[in-house]
């Protein structure tokens, strides 16, 4: 761009030098010619007159002095011929006297010595050729001068252009390179006030906008990025809010299947206890009837006892043998019913409402009601069920003032927990020797009672260890547990009677529960939640 | 000494003659029987003399409870004791009925021995 710029320059400053030098040469060159020649013919023509009376007289007594004087003209190149004359009637004596031709300086000149008249003089004859060539060598001097001084101009307009034009321009265009590529701004100043010095102002101004500018977009470029950032951490949190939301209405579901079936659990609870109901009455007569017999048969024997006597021994073998059966008989339809009433005594106990009453309760006694109870319970469903109960009872555990249904649901609970683990490690391994055990431990402790309960169950893992006494958490498959039993059961040893329930367990080896329940309980108040069948 | 006894059950009134016998035998004990609340109250307008007389009666019946008749019995005749027998002996109840002025509260199966030394004490507990 600089290139072409000067380049430009230069050729439209040479084109018109050359054209005004030529033009004006020309002129000068024209008229110059006409005026010396007639200049020149006037000016030696003066001489010429001045000089022909002086040189007449002289020529007459001195002619080497005439010759000296006439040696002037000699000197002239382009006088070729002078012609003399010494009156005006007089022909001309013309020198050289050979004719008329080119005069050579130090050539012996005649001059005829004649008497001058008053009328005398010289005619000077040039030649235009010598003139011409003359002239020329001076218009060739002129125009070296001409283009001598046009070069200097150019060279002056040059340097002039470079200080003035150039050098900015090369400056402007660094400054822009370095901020386009180097995005360094860089202020230009030459110190003018012209269009140059306002161009510079200008890109200044332009390059503080446009710095500015970049300013502000940087800054809105950092304001979208937070932006962006903080449109992202909204997301992230929606997204964590919608799992969440997600993670509640699973659990939600979760809950509501097993309120479903804990809503069949109370109704079959509800209806064990109708049946129960239903069934106390006709067994109470069974087992009235049954003792009543028994007396009435007492009575029977005394009554007939001597009639009997006077029998023969055959015949008194037989009634005393046939009473005796009786007797026997009646015995077991007692026995058998006191079971039954049992079995019915514990199915409403399962199905009663409300925390019960408050007494004072034997631990061990307790226990081992518990124990019965769980243990006819899983005999009763699976008849193939058996394991080995050991039972380590403290005599010194004595009672605890309590709520000792609670505390029974408690045990059975548990025992049923612990039977269905040792079922499933048996499960597990077949064909293997293991003895499913159950040990119930109970200590006296001053203030407070300890029931163990330590199974070689399938134990469980700390995840569910973890979980256990979350309400409806439960490991066993649907239908077969309501997890709420722990957590029925931890309400009522914690909650209800003020004491501690710990719970220890190894993974496919054992699991052990320890409650232990002050003697006296601070908390009376009764746990609600502990009316739902377990 | 009357006995009136109320019961929906007619076993139940065999199995108490079966147990009172020997006090029947003697002459010591009377036994009437109600099926109903209602048939007990007929009796006791009419046939039974509403004196010297323990009524033992059941709760859960058919028609008015046992809890009904105990509280019209004791409006009409506050001199009758009254001992209610039942099968759901739950503390609610048995408050109720001694809050109506049973004499007593027993609960089914009936310990018999302590029936007749309640009995034998005129309906009175303790």
């Amino acid at each position: 761009m600089r290139r072409t710029l000067f380049l430009k320059f230069l050729v439209l400053t040479l084109a018109i030098g050359t054209v005004i030098a030529a033009v004006v040469m020309g002129i000068y060159a024209a008229q110059r010619r006409g005026q010396m020649m007639g200049e020149l013919s006037a000016e030696v023509a003066t001489l010429a007159t001045r000089l022909a009376r002086p040189l007449a007289a002289e020529a007459a007594e001195n002619p080497v002095r005439a010759r000296d004087l006439l040696g002037v003209f000699a000197g002239l190149p382009y006088v070729i011929c002078v012609d003399f004359f010494p009156n005006a009637e007089d022909s001309p004596v013309s020198w050289p006297p050979i004719g008329c031709g080119r005069m050579r300086a130090g050539e012996d000149l005649l001059i005829p010595a004649l008497g001058a008249g008053p009328e005398a003089r010289y005619d000077i004859r040039l030649d235009r050729d010598t003139l011409a060539e003359i002239m020329w060598r001076d218009f060739v001097v002129l125009v070296a001068l001409a283009l001598a001084v046009g070069i200097a101009v150019l060279l002056a307009a040059a340097i002039v252009f470079q200080r003035i034009i150039n050098r900015p321009l090369r400056q402007l265009v660094r400054a822009m390179t370095r901020f386009e590529v180097e995005n360094v701004p860089e202020h230009v100043d030459w110190g003018t006030s012209d269009e140059i010095g306002e161009v510079a102002g200008r890109y200044n101004a332009m390059l503080d906008r446009e710095v500015g500018r970049v300013a502000e977009l940087e800054e809105r470029r950092e304001e979208l990025a937070g932006l962006v950032d903080r449109l992202g951490e909204a997301r992230d949190a929606a997204q964590l809010e919608r799992d969440k939301a997600e993670q509640a209405l699973a659990d939600l579901k979760a809950a509501q299947d097993r309120l479903v079936q804990t809503e069949k659990m109370a109704s079959l609870g509800q209806l064990t206890a109708g049946v129960a109901h239903e069934i106390k009455n006709p067994l109470n007569f069974v087992n009235n009837f049954a003792s009543l017999s028994r007396e009435l048969l007492d009575e029977l024997q005394t009554v007939i006892r001597p009639a009997v006597d006077t029998l023969d021994e055959a015949a008194k073998d037989d009634a005393d043998d046939l009473l005796q059966t009786l007797d026997t008989n009646l015995a077991k339809v007692a026995e058998h019913g006191g079971r039954a009433d049992r079995i019915i005594k514990n199915m409403l106990l399962h199905s009663r409402q409300g925390p019960g009453t408050r007494s004072r309760t034997e631990v061990n006694h307790l226990v081992e009601e518990s124990l019965g109870l769980a243990y006819h319970g899983a005999r009763a469903e699976k008849r193939d069920f058996q394991i080995n109960l050991v039972k380590q009872l403290d005599p010194a555990a004595g009672a605890i003032d309590g709520y000792p249904q609670e505390l029974l649901r408690v045990l059975v609970n548990l025992f049923a927990n612990s039977f269905y683990a040792v079922g499933e490690r048996r499960d597990r391994e077949p064909g293997g020797d293991f003895e499913p055990t159950l040990t119930v431990t109970t200590e006296g402790r001053g203030d407070a009672v300890l029931i163990r309960v330590h199974d070689n169950g399938s134990g469980m893992p700390e995840a569910v260890r973890k979980k256990l006494f979350t309400p409806f958490f439960t490991t066993k498959p649907p239908g077969e547990g309501t997890g709420l039993g722990l957590s029925l059961s931890h309400d009522i040893v914690v909650k209800q009677h003020g004491g501690t329930f710990d719970v220890a367990s190894e993974e496919g080896s054992f699991t052990e529960f320890t409650i232990t329940l002050p003697r006296r309980t601070a908390a009376a108040e009764p746990a609600g939640t502990a009316e739902a069948a377990s | 000494m009357n006995i009136l006894m109320v019961d929906d059950e007619p076993d139940a009134v065999m199995l108490f003659r079966q147990q009172f016998r020997r006090e029947i035998r003697q002459g010591e004990y009377q036994f009437a029987f109600a099926g109903s609340a209602d048939e007990a109250l007929a009796l006791l307008d009419g046939t039974v003399p509403p004196t010297d007389l323990v009524i033992l009666s059941d709760i859960n019946m058919p028609g008015r409870s046992g809890l009904e008749l105990l509280a019209e019995v004791h409006a009409r005749w506050p001199a009758i004791p009254v001992v209610m027998i039942t099968a759901y002996g739950d503390p609610e109840t048995e408050a109720r009925a001694l809050g109506l002025g049973a004499a007593a509260f027993l609960h089914k199966p009936v310990e018999f021995t302590a029936l007749k030394a309640l009995v034998r004490a005129g309906g009175r507990a303790g």
